[in-house]
């Protein structure tokens, strides 16, 4: 655009009353998203600083809830979650889990998670040859890594 | 006066539409600078293996430079203080935008996460897209630059701090990957010794050797070697600064010897050193 014609306002402006008259030319708009921007910060460190304070101490803590399970193509199907309510994150997490059927044959199968974050949850699917729901199914977070 | 200020006031539709055509700026410009952070993996992962303390502190550091920064080159209207602040929030609500709605575009944000992830995700991000959100505003666009903006923005404190903004610029998106601890190790202690001096070298070449526009002025009869004191050392120094201070925010000091640490800031030091050099240069 014209930036000639702006520079020359430019000039013009800069004087003694410089101050006062930058701060008459802000514009409405600009305080707005400056006062979403100032939320926003806030915001982020009210919720970092709560979870610094309320303690990421203890371990990761990790439970397995099954969520259903089916006959698929590949084999029989356990869909779960991994949900850990501990307050650090596990990595390379292995969910295993073992079916015990009837006639006492054990079956296992097992499923890994790169990351899994406090108060965050993973799906995973672990697949078995026979029915799970015959047996007596155990699911849960065999190990993990942590950094603290 | 009357007529002027009905001109430059808060519901003026001309300022109201500038400043609107300045954050459509701002979003190209935080675009620009997070996209190669947006776009890596171990970023990603850095909000979940972070401790929240450490987190929280790579928020809110960076913010007085960022300060420091749009008083620099906000030469249009970043007369006083308070202008300083408002510049440096909206640069923050364009940050965070985006990083959010990029992140969330990209899979990469997830409601499996919870809130503490989530925000923790976006605020990895917030630094290079605030700087990139000021920068745009303030440059891009409108190039003129008169004597006094070229004044006020010289001084020993200043370039400093550019040199800070730079160095974080070029070394936060390749500070979390593999690459900068395999490289460490790799070296042997003598290499690692040549290389911080090749480092200092390129540094020094980059501002002063080459007559590049917006090198910084020397004035007549000032002997060379004094400028490698006054500005490439401590310039090396605050991108090692720099560089430690970003390792430790990753945790890529903890549980590490020494002479590994050392190795490892030599390593990113290296691309924080031209981002100190550069910065005078882009801003």
């Amino acid at each position: 655009m014209s930036s000639k014609g702006r520079g020359g306002r430019r000039d013009e402006r800069r004087g003694e009353d410089d101050e006062q008259s930058a701060r008459e030319g802000t514009p409405l708009a600009e305080w707005v998203i400056g006062a979403i921007g100032a939320l926003l910060f806030v915001a982020m460190m009210i919720v970092l600083g709560h979870d610094a304070i309320a303690g990421r101490d203890d371990p990761a803590d990790v439970v397995i809830e099954v969520r259903s399970i089916d006959r698929g193509e590949g084999g029989w199907r356990v869909r779960a979650r991994a949900r850990n309510v501990g307050g650090t994150t596990a990595e390379t997490l292995v969910v295993r889990g073992t079916l015990r059927g009837p006639d006492g044959d054990e079956e296992q199968s097992s499923a890994q998670i790169d990351y899994l974050p406090p108060r965050s949850w993973r799906a995973v699917v672990l697949v078995f040859d026979r029915d799970p729901r015959a047996g007596d199914l155990d699911l849960r977070a065999s190990g993990y890594r942590t950094s603290r | 006066m009357s007529v002027g200020a009905s001109e430059r006031g808060a519901l003026s539709l001309a300022a109201n539409r500038a400043f609107l055509g300045g954050l459509t700026r701002a979003f190209g410009g935080a675009i620009v600078f997070s996209l190669p952070i947006l776009l890596t993996n171990e970023t990603w992962q850095l909000a979940v293996t972070m401790g929240p303390v450490r987190l929280a502190l790579f928020v809110a550091a960076p913010m007085p430079l960022l300060y420091g920064l749009a008083r620099l080159v906000g030469f249009e209207r970043t007369r006083s203080a308070l202008e300083g602040v408002l510049d440096v929030l909206v640069a923050v609500a364009v940050a965070v935008a985006t990083a959010a709605s990029a992140l969330y575009l990209l899979g990469v944000l997830r409601p499996e996460d919870g809130l503490v992830r989530t925000v923790g995700t976006v605020a990895i991000h917030v630094f290079p897209a605030c700087l990139g959100a000021l920068l745009a505003r303030s440059e891009l666009g409108q190039r003129s630059r008169s004597e006094s903006d070229r004044q006020s923005r010289s001084g020993v404190f200043a370039e400093l701090q550019l040199m800070a903004i730079g160095a974080l610029f070029l070394s936060l998106p390749v500070a979390p990957t593999e690459e900068i601890q395999e490289i460490a190790l790799r070296l042997a202690p003598e290499r690692t010794i040549l290389l911080a001096l090749a480092t200092v070298g390129v540094m020094h070449a980059f501002v002063y050797g080459a007559d590049f526009a917006g090198a910084p002025e020397v004035p007549e009869g000032t002997p060379r070697w004094t400028l490698f004191v006054r500005f490439t050392l401590p310039g090396y120094a605050i991108a090692a600064l720099v560089s430690a201070y970003v390792l430790w925010s990753f945790e890529r000091l903890d549980a590490t010897s020494p002479g590994e640490c050392a190795a490892q800031i030599v390593v990113l030091t290296v691309p924080a050193a031209i981002g100190a050099a550069a910065a005078r240069l882009i801003v």
